[in-house]
């Protein structure tokens, strides 16, 4: 009986261990009332802050690490503030439902995490950032890494949020196979429609042996999307343009790079990832981001492979395709503490340069000093690859085409795609039939609704 | 005249422990089952977003789904193209198996072991691996084509063999099924058998008259729950295809997932589930109207 009542504590204590660990939730408290000033970039700030402020964050990994010690670094300077924080996994949605719901019930943080290609945009639940911005008077564009900043403003030119890091991409190809094939190195300026003349050279094999031009990474739907010189949609996001003539050249495009073997089919790619086929010498060409370009640079170098450095391509009126994956902090309508919140969003941002080094090991920090310095001089690798290709280019970025709200108009392009370039559908015909759906869709958003009610 | 039947303090005691017993279980039904199902019910008729809010918009989800949803139709067209080869191949072949398994032949707990595996394989690992597996240009299957001058097809690229590679992938891993057939052919008395041989009746006669027959009550609990099963397909396509090439493998359970989990449709979402439930309801219901013509039981 005794057994039996142990089992049952221990079954209780192992549930609550269970319940409790479900996010890493840390309280901080201090009784410090005087409060510091944080003054490393010459700003005064900190001084007439007092209250609570509840900060909830996305992430996992390494990237969950560089939230925590970033905001860890912000409580360390703020000590008149008493400051809780949870970082949420992103698997499974669990952000998205945890925040949604909290957003929408009005208990949820007083800031939040947010993204501009990510759901937030467009909504009611976070303040107008403009009147922060202009009291602190500051010059954003001196103070915040070019290119990260546009993604925030709504297209009724609210400030939703405020930019903490972004990434985008690059080009690295395997000089030892262009060199092997007699191909020049691509040079800034090339296109996707190139491939189909010199990325002949590297289509051959069969089976394991078989080579391409570029590898598949999973940024290539959203690159082609650009291709043949056109948008997605209107920059207010009002209007769908899949039914357009560059799209229909994109679609084309993609279904000769795919069926032409310059690119692997998705059966290629179902279990050997596109990064693998690069390191392992099967693909010429590949599409690295900020996010994960030093561990691809060093796994292809430890295979022996010679890596080149190129920017990403042109499209047909010459203009750079790259794509930004953005994240960035709101304020929540119902913050008590809207002042330490701003306080919180502006160190994040631009005003303190140890947190932004903390942000730099997930991604390019929105703080432009930084970005340019510390970040930018990172380097790895035989090849020494350098971050600051990613600064360069950051204001070339297109936001995430597909996040969040506009997802489910990015699996239609994604079943567009792949009746295209898996099935050999006749692209005009394809995008007929679905061009369509997509501006349903379009028509449903919540931006759109928000619009429509203002 | 009646009696009022009064509890003595015995039975009283037991149904208050009978109560007490029983309330985790009620508590964890109410909680996690019945007020999930009446709400998502309600979802049904709102623009709910994650947060299970929204306005009422009565039949408008229904109306979205018959008439303007090209994609409802569609995964519930592959669903059944699932469950109808999934269900009679998984039938036929736990029972082939199982009627070996109940043989005696040498090492039978090393066989019956090696069945039951990949039933208690995670079912995430088993999936990956059967990627490499039906991988087109590296994978087993397409090597092994390769070797008799067959090219073989891009399994998981090609919407004529996507869904057939996720039900064989889907077949490997019927280790209960077999466990329970199994079950079922051993619970037949050996003296049918006997009586089957005495008078000259062949292997083959002896499965058709007596083991089947007499196994039909195992093949029709497997039937009932590998249908229930199979049309929640969801792991499999939403590893291995995500739901391509051209949606040709996207199940009912994959999309509602999607826009209840993924566009924060809850309403929607809501609204498929309880489509799902009322056809596999009414599934279930037609082969228990069918049974009482099939199955019979040896009492």
């Amino acid at each position: 009986m005794r057994f039996k009542k142990i089992l049952a504590l221990l079954l209780v204590v192992f549930m609550l261990c269970i319940a409790t660990s479900c996010d890493s939730k840390k309280t901080v408290t201090n009784n410090n009332t005087k409060g510091t000033e944080v003054s490393d970039d010459g700003t005064k700030s900190g001084s007439k802050l007092s209250g609570k402020l509840e900060i909830w964050a996305w992430g996992s990994g390494i990237e969950a690490e560089a939230r925590k010690e970033a905001i860890e670094i912000f409580i360390k300077n703020h000590p008149e503030l008493e400051i809780t924080y949870s970082i949420i996994p992103t698997e499974d949605s669990a952000w998205d439902q945890k925040a949604s719901a909290a957003l929408a019930a009005g208990n949820a943080a007083d800031v939040m995490q947010m993204s501009p290609d990510y759901f937030g945009m467009n909504t009611d639940y976070y303040i107008d950032l403009r009147p922060y911005v202009e009291a602190e008077g500051v010059n954003l564009d001196e103070v915040i890494t070019p290119g990260m900043m546009d993604g925030y403003y709504d297209t009724d030119g609210k400030l939703e949020g405020f930019p903490l890091l972004a990434n985008c991409f690059c080009l690295i190809y395997n000089k030892d196979m262009f060199d092997e094939y007699g191909v020049p190195y691509p040079q800034d300026g090339w296109t996707m429609e190139d491939i189909l003349d010199w990325g002949k050279a590297f289509v051959g094999g069969e089976g394991v042996n078989k080579t391409y031009a570029i590898a598949k990474h999973w940024v290539t739907n959203s690159v082609m999307v650009y291709a043949g010189g056109g948008k997605p949609y209107s920059d207010d996001l009002t209007t769908s343009y899949f039914d357009s003539p560059e799209i229909l050249k994109s679609l084309q495009l993609y279904q000769k790079l795919v069926q032409g073997g310059f690119m692997p089919t998705d059966a290629a790619q179902t279990s050997i990832d596109a990064s693998t086929l690069f390191i392992s010498g099967k693909a010429a060409m590949y599409f690295v981001g900020g996010m994960h370009s030093q561990q691809t640079i060093m796994d292809a170098e430890e295979n022996g492979i010679n890596i080149g450095i190129a920017p990403m391509p042109r499209d047909a009126n010459g203009k750079e395709i790259n794509i930004q994956f953005a994240t960035g902090w709101a304020i929540t309508k119902t913050s008590k503490n809207p002042d330490a919140a701003w306080q919180f969003l502006k160190e994040s941002a631009y005003a303190n340069d140890e947190m932004a080094i903390a942000t730099c090991k997930s991604g390019m920090p929105a703080n432009k000093r930084i970005a340019e310095t510390y970040y930018a001089n990172m380097t790895y690798g035989k090849c020494n690859f350098s971050n600051k290709i990613f600064v360069d280019h950051m204001q070339n970025t297109y936001i995430f085409p597909f996040g969040g709200t506009l997802a489910p108009a990015g699996d239609i392009y994604a079943t567009m795609v792949s009746a295209i370039v898996d099935d050999g559908q006749d692209a005009a015909e394809v995008q007929a039939k679905y061009a369509p759906q997509i501006a349903e869709e379009f028509s449903k958003f919540k931006f759109n609704t928000k619009r429509g009610a203002n | 005249m009646s009696v009022k039947k009064t509890m003595s303090g015995n039975e009283r005691r037991d149904t208050i422990n009978f109560y007490l017993y029983i309330l985790p279980w009620l508590i964890s039904f109410f909680v996690f089952t019945l007020y999930p199902m009446i709400k998502s019910f309600w979802l049904c008729f709102t623009d709910s977003d994650f947060s299970g809010r929204g306005n009422f918009i009565g039949l408008e989800n229904f109306k979205r789904a018959f008439t303007k949803d090209p994609l409802f139709f569609k995964v519930f067209a592959n669903t059944l193209y699932y469950v109808i080869m999934f269900v009679p191949a998984s039938l036929v072949i736990s029972f082939f198996i199982g009627w070996l398994l109940s043989q005696k032949i040498r090492m039978l707990g090393f066989f019956r072991t090696v069945f039951y595996l990949p039933y208690i394989t995670s079912g995430v690992a088993v999936t990956i691996m059967w990627g490499w597996i039906f991988n087109s240009d590296y994978g087993l299957i397409n090597y092994l084509l390769s070797l008799v001058g067959i090219t073989g097809p891009k399994w998981l690229t090609d919407k004529r063999t996507a869904m057939i590679a996720i039900v064989i992938m889907s077949l490997w891993s019927i280790g209960n099924n077999i466990l329970i057939m199994l079950a079922g052919i051993q619970d037949i008395p050996a003296t049918y058998f006997e009586s089957a041989r005495i008078d000259g009746a062949s292997t083959l006669r002896q499965i058709f008259s007596i083991t089947i027959p007499l196994c039909t009550p195992t093949i029709f609990f497997n039937l009932v729950v590998g249908t229930i099963g199979a049309f929640q397909i969801f792991n499999q396509p939403y590893i291995l295809t995500k739901g391509g090439p051209v949606d040709s493998t996207r199940t009912v359970a994959m999309y509602l997932y999607s826009n209840a989990f993924e566009y924060g449709n809850m309403g929607y979402g809501a609204t498929i589930s309880w489509c799902l439930f009322v056809i596999i309801m009414f599934v279930t219901l037609i082969i228990q109207g069918t049974s009482k013509h099939w199955v019979f039981y040896d009492n």
